[in-house]
């Protein structure tokens, strides 16, 4: 029984090119929207900048950690999917260079912002770790994209 | 470790074959992901989730969604999982060993 059901090289190339196919629209659908990587950037820069907040710095800390953990919970029902760029090694690399940049913008804002009063100095680093952090977010679920759609 | 080719009948539907190789692609997946990628309808996409559920191959979760509607998850089983990679090896296979007519 099991030859007769045996598929022919052409039903079998089919069935796989498909799969490919399949594998690149879903790997386009599992990234993330620009809009979400977005929000994602404007809370990172929230971190960095919540040093120029005096009084209010533990207050912004805990809104940007709040509002970015938020942001991870829902990514599964936004994308349909429970995977993310973490599952992949292409894109953890990616999400890496995207961790220590963060935290070279955190310690300068650390450093920069708080003895400072300058608004051109704010606006500077909050627009860099924005600017940088939706470029390598951007960057990394491209990575993720591709790794999903070759993944076997 | 190699995976050791299997041809399964459950898995060899087209549409259950994409849908396996969504799942083991993306891991637990929302219904309308698949339906959309897939391009297939409400009801042929239950048609063969159940089937599959009922082979063992997958698991249906219901969790909420927004706007209070319920949203379906499908995630491949152990079992799927290894059944889905037997088929793909058989089809692999199939390729390798047999060769088109006047293919060169």
């Amino acid at each position: 029984m099991e030859r007769d059901e045996r598929p022919s090289h052409l039903t079998a190339r089919d069935q796989l090119d498909t799969l490919h196919a399949d594998g690149a629209a879903g790997g386009t659908r599992a990234a993330a929207p620009l809009w979400y990587l977005i929000v994602q950037s404007l809370c990172v820069a929230g971190f960095a900048a919540s040093f120029s907040l005096e009084n209010w710095q533990a207050a912004g800390f805990a809104l940007s950690a709040v509002a970015l953990v938020l942001l991870g919970m829902l990514r599964p029902a936004i994308t349909g999917t429970r995977i993310d760029p973490w599952a992949h090694k292409a894109s953890t690399l990616v999400g890496l260079v995207m961790t220590v940049f963060i935290l070279i913008m955190m310690s300068v804002g650390a450093f920069v912002l708080a003895p400072s009063e300058s608004a051109t100095v704010l606006v500077a680093v909050a627009l860099g770790t924005f600017s940088g952090t939706l470029a390598l977010g951007i960057w990394m679920e491209q990575a993720f994209s591709r790794s999903v759609a070759e993944a076997n | 470790m190699a995976v050791e080719p299997r041809f399964d009948e459950t898995v060899h539907g087209a549409v259950r074959l994409r849908i396996c190789g969504m799942l083991a692609r993306l891991g637990s997946s929302e219904f309308a992901l698949l339906r959309d990628t897939l391009e297939v309808s409400d009801p042929t996409l239950s048609k063969h989730l159940k089937h599959l559920e009922q082979a063992g191959y997958l698991v249906l979760v219901k969790g909420p969604g927004f706007g209070g509607r319920t949203r379906t998850w499908a995630e491949l089983t152990t079992a799927g999982r290894a059944a889905f990679d037997g088929h793909v090896a058989f089809l692999r296979e199939v390729i390798d060993t047999e060769p088109v007519e006047g293919d060169a």
